[in-house]
């Protein structure tokens, strides 16, 4: 019996994951797309290395991170590889949760 | 060391030779010794300078390194709520540390750089005599080689451990080779220690792939620098060093339109130098430049001038001022009123106010004159400018059915970022801002007649001497196109060493003796003691 509860556990445990990470994209895309509408940010991976989001675009999104999602971006967060994407972006969002 | 002297020549090739053939685990020292020797060169009194502030951020980031190191250690033992408290006392732990190294490391250069410019200044404003708080009797001190780069160098690997970006070195003399490269040291670029630091620390076998890049990019810099911006230099002093009466608008322009020219050609080759000489030691410095003039905004003329520095303001200045809490609560101010001008402010009005103070610093930096902090404050208005009406010229090219995505378009662009360039280059470059103001007006205002400037005997009053002037324009002009073509090609996505290389060996073999005679060729009319505009900074 407990196997079978810990087994229903692990597999809600997923369940939840995946609609709270769906949450946070959601939200993420939602801010980005206000941002910069022409910007296909589902598929774009080089936000910062092909310029697409210049510094005060990073100042703007920045602000509102920190709004929506309760957390604190320090200028040392600002590189490259947090910003290039959605997914990065998604990725440092979590850790600073 | 002047780059030409028979003493750096030497210099340069001893050390290349000590480096390749010491046994590869000692090939650092070869380097400090050599740097060691350059920067004694250059006084030795210098070297508590240099020392002050590589041991000051060696100490400060072994420190702080500590610090984040005994709170990581924590991090496991302690409750979230306790965690948080501990993590709270060792910012403000580490915060004493941070104040106590800049205090120290800017402390000197602004002493050295605006002490006595600031005494002059109470002097002038108060009418009264403190000559005796002055430190000798000109306006700024003869600054230590390289200090204004190294001391931004030592500033970003402290910030950077600091931040926990990176581990801190713990071998002082690998450290202070990294603080004391010598091809940095005249001009930069400013480097980063993730970057440099690491390619230092490895071995490096001889190739002649390195010599041969490294001798293509010192040629090409050489030319930029002795066929270009040292044949433009004198020339633009009889113009815009003296306030002419009534001088007609397009020699104004003229000459504005050489410095345009002569300081990318000083500061670009120059860079490329020095690019070419760590090359040599099979080193990859930080590019400065990106074709500048092809920028086709002011912003983005900045992201490819001096983009060392750029991305040190932006790293270290711009971006901690602008997610100060102050700052962001501006901004929390203007999205909570829910209209799209408020939002659009919220997004314009913290990151223009930190882009202007940005470039307020650069221009401070630049030198402790009036000029600079005009031309620092004109740079980041029209940047914050062009930001906040980004809305009304998009709407205006809308109506006006712009193809903004044509090549003639972005003609338009580059074009106009050249003029608004140019514009700060008055305030940029002459050292009265009256003076500026003045061939501002009368460059738009008292044009005068081209046929009558561009005379023989106009010219001759001008720049006194014409007798060589002829061969000097045929070598600027030759060495600017190829300049021009290689930044067209570079632009294009082209590299232009590799397309060489592909060449045969009649061609490459030629574009080494092209612009190898071009600088033979320039020493005739070249100024006896060449400097380079960023050299004392």
């Amino acid at each position: 019996m407990s196997s079978h509860i810990d087994k229903n556990s692990h597999f809600d445990y997923n369940i939840i994951n995946k609609i709270l990470r769906g949450k946070i994209m959601e939200e993420l895309l939602k801010i980005l797309e206000e941002l910069k509408p022409d910007i296909d940010f589902k598929s774009e991976t080089g936000l910062i290395d092909n310029a697409l989001l210049d510094s005060f675009d990073i100042v703007q999104l920045v602000g509102q991170l920190n709004d929506a999602f309760d957390i604190e971006i320090t200028p040392k967060d600002i590189v490259p590889e947090n910003f290039n994407s959605a997914e990065t972006l998604w990725k440092m969002v979590q850790s600073l949760q | 060391m002047n780059f030409k002297s028979y003493s750096f020549i030497f210099f340069l090739l001893i050390s290349l030779l000590c480096y390749y053939i010491a046994p590869k685990k000692r090939q650092w020292i070869c380097l400090l010794f050599a740097n060691i020797v350059f920067y004694a060169f250059s006084g030795a009194v210098n070297f508590i300078f240099i020392l002050l502030t590589s041991i000051t951020t060696f100490l400060g980031a072994a420190k702080t390194s500590s610090i984040n190191l005994q709170l990581q250690q924590k991090k496991s033992e302690l409750a979230k709520d306790e965690f948080k408290i501990e993590k709270a006392k060792s910012t403000s732990r580490k915060r004493i540390v941070l104040v106590i190294v800049l205090l120290i490391t800017l402390g000197v250069l602004g002493f050295l750089k605006y002490w006595n410019a600031l005494i002059m200044f109470v002097e002038a404003q108060a009418n009264v005599g403190l000559e005796f708080l002055r430190v000798g009797k000109s306006r700024s001190l003869i600054l230590p080689l390289g200090i204004s780069f190294y001391t931004f160098q030592a500033i970003s690997y402290f910030m950077d451990v600091y931040n926990g970006k990176y581990e801190n070195e713990r071998n002082f003399a690998r450290y202070f080779l990294f603080i004391s490269f010598f091809p940095q040291l005249l001009m930069g670029p400013i480097n980063r220690y993730d970057q440099l630091g690491k390619q230092l620390k490895e071995e490096h076998s001889f190739d002649s792939e390195n010599i041969k890049h490294g001798i293509m990019l010192i040629l090409f810099g050489a030319m930029k620098k002795y066929c270009i911006a040292d044949l433009l230099v004198t020339r633009i002093a009889s113009v815009l060093d003296h306030n002419y009466e009534n001088l007609p608008g397009v020699l104004i322009i003229f000459a504005i339109l050489m410095f345009s020219v002569y300081q990318y050609a000083d500061f670009s080759g120059g860079i490329d130098m020095c690019l070419g000489f760590a090359k040599l030691f099979g080193i990859d410095m930080q590019p400065n430049f990106r074709q500048p003039y092809f920028a086709t905004s002011l912003a983005d003329f900045w992201r490819r001038w001096h983009i060392s520095l750029g991305l040190w303001m932006k790293d270290y200045v711009f971006y901690p001022l602008a997610l100060t809490k102050r700052m962001q609560s501006i901004s929390k101010f203007f999205m909570n009123k829910k209209n799209a001008f408020a939002k659009h402010l919220a997004r314009t009005v913290p990151a223009g106010i930190g882009n202007i103070i940005v470039f307020l610093l650069v221009g401070i930096w630049h030198g402790p004159e009036l000029h600079f902090v005009f031309w620092g404050l004109y740079n980041g208005i029209v940047i914050a400018l062009s930001d906040f009406l980004k809305p009304v010229f998009e709407k205006i090219n809308a109506k006006l059915h712009i193809p903004t995505k044509s090549f003639g378009w972005r003609l338009f662009q580059i074009v106009r970022t050249f003029i608004i360039v140019n514009l700060g280059a008055y305030f940029d470059r002459i050292v009265d801002v009256k003076q500026s103001v003045s061939y501002l007006t009368r460059s738009f205002c008292n044009f005068g007649s081209v046929k009558e400037v561009f005379s023989f005997n106009y010219l001759i009053n001008v720049f006194d001497d014409l007798v060589s002037a002829p061969s000097q324009v045929v070598l600027i002009c030759v060495s600017s196109i190829i300049v021009f073509v290689t930044s067209i090609l570079r632009e294009s996505k082209i590299d232009v060493y590799e397309a060489i290389q592909k060449k045969n060996i009649a061609f490459r073999w030629g574009a080494y003796y092209l612009m190898m005679i071009l600088v033979i060729l320039a020493q005739s009319f070249a100024p006896d003691n060449p400097v380079f505009m960023y050299a004392q900074y």
